[in-house]
């Protein structure tokens, strides 16, 4: 039977949490003579000691900016600095994200139907191995959302999650996992969850300091349908009002924010043709990005993918040049074993009755 | 001590003010052993770069831990392994009767944050220091914004995230929580 997901009041909880962050590493904080032989130690340095030049706040995120050609056809970006707002990858790559962009077209949904969109998620779990204090124990896990978003999307939309919590091991076993004190749950569970406009959290995006978040006026924040319509279609323009507000008033370019935006509003499923269109050429501007002429989404569908790479992390947003639609993601890490990260693949589709999936 | 570190009394007093949260934040973070090192390093950064500071754009408190933040990047590893191991040390498995039940409120609490400890090292880093300046620092969203040179709207973005990966894990310690985002 599947199992029901038990709803805690987020107020108990939230509060629970406070308390018990307060809690973690609690015997690490100093005590006043430590503070103050700090103190001793950093005037006397001060007085005593020349200072070096002047050096610059590092700058904590930098992006290289150099040309290869790597194996496997991936086009790494060449960026071109300066005034003008020129795109980063190569022609070719262009070309392909081009053919992306005018084929972008969706299915229209007649009212009283739904936007279906099913997403197959492939992820990592795992727990620290109490045999090694370095090593985690690592498994593969995979889950289905599934949405229905009505044709009015201010109506009510319904969102499953279907979990058959069937795992494959990295590194250790089902059995060591319970040995260890870890069992982890079997047999398939579906959570539902229906709100107005998507909203599943109501009308707040959490809580902090004990107190509700609520949800930003329609904009980058809270991306509304009204909010999408209004963004610019030209793709530069597009480009300078996402990238002002992942900025806002930093001087420093923040490539990867922006790339990060553009993922978020593809996965909104609120992102019409035109709009996809227009992002996927926005993101040619972002300095570092790539353009990977075949990737492949969860389920075996092929497609061209936008890439960022920062920090050792990957991460590839995978359209299908042939219908502009966007397809899935694929995010690994360096420093993490072989085997784990996260891959997606998305279905479009239109369903005529909400809860059942288009055959 | 607006604009000016002019001198050494001014280094003295923004010591005085900050340094005590500011080396509890750090020494939870990279360990006491490296925490000395840590907060002498980032009251000097703020010495020597005193003349470059500007007032409008951050507070001194907020330019102290966006400086801290940034050096403890480079004890990433450190930290994490630090938090699975207090979560070992004061953990027991934290079970659907235990959060039901909510027995004694003490054991609840520490086994709690046990769970805790382990699910905010598995947390991208990014989530992770918003998270702790929010619980060891006391900063708010705007203080955060200032001090990492990063917009609001993302603090809170990240804030949110890094709650509900610590909420599925406090409903769930033994699996990892997907961003349905």
């Amino acid at each position: 039977m599947p199992e029901h997901r038990d709803d805690n009041t987020p107020d108990d909880l939230d509060t629970r949490i406070d308390h018990a962050l307060t809690r973690i590493h609690a015997e690490d904080v100093p005590d006043e003579q430590r503070v103050r032989a700090v103190r001793t130690r950093l005037l006397d340095t001060v007085r005593h000691h020349p200072e070096p030049r002047h050096t610059r706040p590092n700058r904590v995120l930098t992006i290289a900016a150099a040309a290869a050609v790597l194996a496997g056809g991936i086009f790494v970006a060449q960026t071109v600095g300066g005034a003008g707002l020129q795109p980063s990858a190569s022609a070719a790559a262009i070309s392909n994200l081009t053919r992306a962009a005018d084929n972008a077209h969706d299915e229209p949904v007649p009212p009283g139907d739904y936007r279906y969109i099913r997403t197959h998620r492939s992820s990592t779990g795992g727990f620290p191995d109490n045999r090694d204090p370095d090593a985690n124990c690592w498994y593969r896990t995979h889950t289905v959302i599934e949405v229905w978003i009505p044709a009015d999307p201010a109506r009510e939309w319904l969102q499953r999650t279907t979990e058959p919590n069937e795992r494959t091991w990295l590194r250790c076993s089902e059995r060591e996992a319970v040995r260890q004190g870890f069992p982890l749950p079997t047999g398939p569970r579906v959570e539902e969850r229906r709100a107005a406009r998507g909203h599943f959290n109501g009308e707040n995006i959490g809580r902090e300091n004990g107190r509700d978040i609520p949800l930003p006026p329609p904009g980058f924040g809270n991306p509304t349908p009204e909010f999408l319509a209004g963004l610019p279609r030209d793709p530069q323009r597009l480009y300078h009002q996402i990238q002002q507000y992942v900025q806002g008033d930093v001087e420093d370019d923040r490539p990867d924010l922006v790339f990060d935006e553009i993922r978020s509003l593809l996965t909104t499923g609120l992102a019409t043709a035109d709009l996809r269109a227009a992002l996927y050429r926005a993101a040619t501007y972002i300095e570092g990005v790539e353009v990977i002429d075949t990737a492949v989404n969860l389920d075996g569908r092929t497609g061209t993918a936008l890439g960022f790479t920062e920090d050792g992390a990957r991460e590839q947003l995978i359209i299908d040049p042939a219908t502009g639609e966007f397809i899935g993601q694929r995010s690994v890490h360096d420093e993490m074993p072989a085997g784990t990260g996260d891959y997606t693949a998305v279905h479009t589709d239109v369903a005529g009755d909400r809860g059942v999936a288009p055959s | 001590m607006v604009g000016g570190l002019d001198s050494e009394d001014a280094l003295a007093e923004l010591y005085d003010a900050h340094a005590a949260t500011l080396y509890g934040y750090i020494a939870r973070r990279a360990g006491p052993d490296a925490a000395d090192d840590l907060v002498s390093e980032t009251f000097l950064t703020v010495w020597r770069q005193r003349t470059g500071f500007d007032p409008s754009r951050a507070s001194p408190k907020t330019w102290l831990y966006g400086i801290a933040t940034n050096l403890l990047r480079r004890h990433a590893r450190d930290e994490v392994r630090r938090l699975r191991a207090w979560s070992r040390e004061h953990g027991r498995q934290l079970t659907e009767e235990d959060i039901g039940a909510r027995a004694s409120a003490t054991a609840d609490a520490e086994a709690l944050a046990s769970t805790l400890a382990a699910g905010i090292a598995a947390l991208r880093e990014e989530e992770r220091e918003v998270l702790l300046l929010v619980a060891w620092a006391q900063l708010s969203p705007l203080e955060i914004a200032e001090a990492l040179d990063i917009p609001a709207n993302t603090v809170r973005t990240r804030l949110h995230r890094a709650r509900t990966r610590l909420r599925a894990v406090a409903h769930n310690p033994n699996a990892e929580v997907d961003d349905h985002a």
